[in-house]
């Protein structure tokens, strides 16, 4: 309750972030990500239906009788990203063209990851052979400079929900506790140079490469409700084991360390029937850290409209406003967002549209 | 009953008071800040360089790293129409492209003769002539500068030469003042000859025979003080990163110098290099 006050004091006072030299880069999906998340931003990760409402779960296993297996893929689409891809490739590359890139388009970013997952009550087991991130930014036509970060992992993931019923209080709801285990194998590079320094400097001295392996967790506890109009609340914490920081290294301008540093959330979500369909709506306000900084930015309000096979949505913060659909059809999911997202100022000062797509296939 | 509805009201009121506050923050400005030299990376981008340099002249005066004044650099140069997109392909060609030599004997003079010194002079400058005429293409890629640009092109590399040592951006503000000489000295060099056409595939011959008197006296010593500034930028970016660049580069360094301290010893005359120019286009040209 202290630091939900203290949010709320965060919000009023509308802390300011202090400047930083490296350019952060946000709406990365995360490994632990879910169509549903990137769509409410955090609320939910999966949608559990139930006989009295629809509830939000902490993570993208639903909690099912049977078992089930199904492969996965979750991608930030960027079409203007992959024009300039090809340009470059097929080299259509005039004045006008790179007056444009520097202009409009010095800033593309992009990220998802494909995982094949097995499911079995509460418990479920994933493979997940690629989850990349990467970003490039070009800077000054005069001088043009170069800044780019990218990172591949592979990991292998287990978790499990438990919804826990306590006698006096199981007619209005159940206690939720999800533990997440993982092991990871992440490459990553960077560079950040100018036009002269490559052709004076070779590749290899021009970008830095690194390896690293290891496992963390993640957990959820909270209280999952099935009667409309109380909340179900959850406490989420991500990449509990901090992140090893490497003293005196070179540190990437474009900075994507958000993703593998901790962080945690709290999300509080309503469920409520309607005569035709249902909706579950909510907010999420997040935290540097294991509930050390708010990051006020962050805080995000969800909407979800759930009729039969076909959920849309709808979400909402400061730094991005989206909405999308997801067909849910047995067998196989396809979803499809929307987004107008904000980078930091000193990366991008415009905002820019996206659209992530998703595809799942049980097996 | 009663006790439930007074809960849903309670649940009603949070929601309502979270959603307001959402919202205001949904509506307010991105909080995060922008340095000055952010902003003025982003002028850059937009190729407003006037506003850029407005920033960066007050930036680049507490500049503990050279990145404000590179920047500044930068911004004189874009003003100027000089980019390194148009013009890599010299900066890169002409130091790296093409090893090989194009090595010319060249007869030292004996001491205190006026005549062989300006020999000696039309030697060496017949033997940097045919060493740039193997890049006379590289030259078509260098934009011709009008005077107020060419101001601007002096004002960027004596910007970039405030970097000093030992900043972290020293490397860096050396590799852009070898460029901006190269630049600097390819329009004094196509400044000496004014009716050679650098889009043909010039030869030694077309250069040497393009030459005026009146032009030469004028432009010469410029550029070749222009590649001398370029060739020592040079010489700090090769020992800072063992770099390997063609052996004429070597050759056009001696023979710079050696052309160089003929100048220092004895200012030219019209007369002077009326003789030079016929000494050296002598056999070459009609």
């Amino acid at each position: 309750m202290t630091s939900f006050i203290k949010c709320l004091g965060s919000m009023l006072l509308l802390i300011v972030q202090t400047p930083c030299e490296a350019w952060t880069l946000r709406h990365m999906i995360e490994p632990t990500d879910s169509f549903i998340s990137l769509q409410t931003q955090g609320l939910c990760y999966s949608i559990m239906a139930s006989k009295d409402a629809p509830r939000c779960l902490p993570w993208a296993n639903q909690v099912i009788e049977s078992g089930s297996i199904s492969v996965l893929a979750l991608a930030k689409a960027n079409e203007e990203g992959l024009k300039i891809y090809q340009r470059a490739r097929d080299r259509d590359i005039n004045p006008q063209f790179l007056d444009r890139i520097f202009r409009v388009d010095n800033f593309q970013d992009t990220s998802g990851f494909m995982e094949a997952r097995a499911l079995y009550r509460n418990f479920f087991l994933s493979i997940s052979p690629i989850h990349f991130v990467a970003g490039f930014r070009l800077n000054n036509p005069s001088l043009p400079e170069v800044h780019f970060v990218e990172q591949r992992q592979a990991m292998i993931q287990t978790g499990a929900t438990w919804l826990l019923d306590w006698s006096e209080l199981a007619h209005y709801g159940q206690f939720l506790i999800a533990p997440l285990a993982y092991h990871y194998d992440r490459q990553s590079s960077f560079g950040d140079y100018d036009l002269l320094e490559s052709a004076t400097t070779p590749y290899r001295e021009l970008v830095s490469f690194t390896h690293s392996s290891g496992y963390n967790f993640d957990l959820a506890v909270g209280w999952s409700s099935k009667v409309a109009y109380i909340p179900s609340l959850t406490l989420q914490s991500f990449r509990i084991l901090p992140d090893e920081e490497c003293q005196g290294c070179k540190k990437p301008q474009l900075d994507i360390d958000s993703i593998n540093q901790s962080r945690s959330q709290i999300s509080l979500s309503w469920a409520v029937d309607h005569a035709v369909g249902q909706s579950i709506f909510g907010f999420v306000l997040k935290f540097d850290g294991i509930w050390i900084d708010f990051v006020a930015e962050q805080a995000a309000f969800s909407y979800i409209y759930k009729l039969s096979k076909l959920e849309s949505f709808l979400a909402v913060s400061e730094l991005q406003r989206s909405f999308g659909f997801l067909l849910d059809a047995g067998p196989y999911q396809l979803g499809i967002q929307y987004s107008n997202e904000q980078q930091d100022v000193a990366l991008h000062a415009k905002r820019i549209n996206h659209s992530y797509v998703f595809t799942s296939l049980v097996l | 009953m009663k006790i439930k509805k007074q809960r849903y009201s309670a649940a009603f009121n949070w929601a309502i008071l979270l959603l307001v506050g959402t919202f205001l923050f949904s509506c307010k400005h991105s909080s995060s800040k922008i340095s000055r030299i952010d902003e003025a990376q982003q002028l850059l981008n937009e190729r407003e360089y006037d506003k850029a340099i407005q920033i960066l002249e007050v930036e680049s005066k507490n500049d503990s790293t050279g990145q404000a004044t590179l920047l500044l650099a930068s911004a004189y140069a874009g003003s100027a129409r000089i980019n390194l997109i148009d013009s890599y392909d010299f900066f890169f060609g002409f130091l790296f492209d093409k090893p090989g030599s194009t090595h010319r004997e060249v007869r030292r003079p004996p001491a205190n003769s006026q005549t062989d010194r300006l020999l000696f002079l039309s030697q060496l400058l017949q033997a940097f002539l045919m060493n740039m005429a193997t890049d006379s293409k590289l030259f078509l890629t260098i934009p011709k500068l009008d005077t107020g640009n060419r101001s601007r092109l002096v004002e960027a590399i004596l910007v970039i030469d405030q970097v000093k040592k030992g900043q972290d951006y020293y490397i860096r503000s050396r590799q852009y003042l070898l460029f901006l000489n190269l630049m600097q000295f390819g329009n004094y060099f196509k400044d000496l000859f004014p009716k050679v056409d650098f889009a043909q595939d010039l030869t030694a011959v077309d250069l040497i025979c393009g030459l005026e008197p009146s032009i030469f006296l004028q432009s010469f010593e410029k550029a070749l003080q222009s590649f001398a500034a370029a060739l020592s930028a040079l010489d700090e970016v090769r020992e800072e990163k063992n770099l390997k660049t063609q052996v004429r580069i070597e050759e056009l360094k001696d023979i710079t110098q050696s052309i160089q301290s003929q100048f220092q010893s004895r200012k030219l005359s019209y007369a002077d290099s009326t003789f030079i120019l016929k000494t050296v286009q002598q056999g070459y040209c009609p």
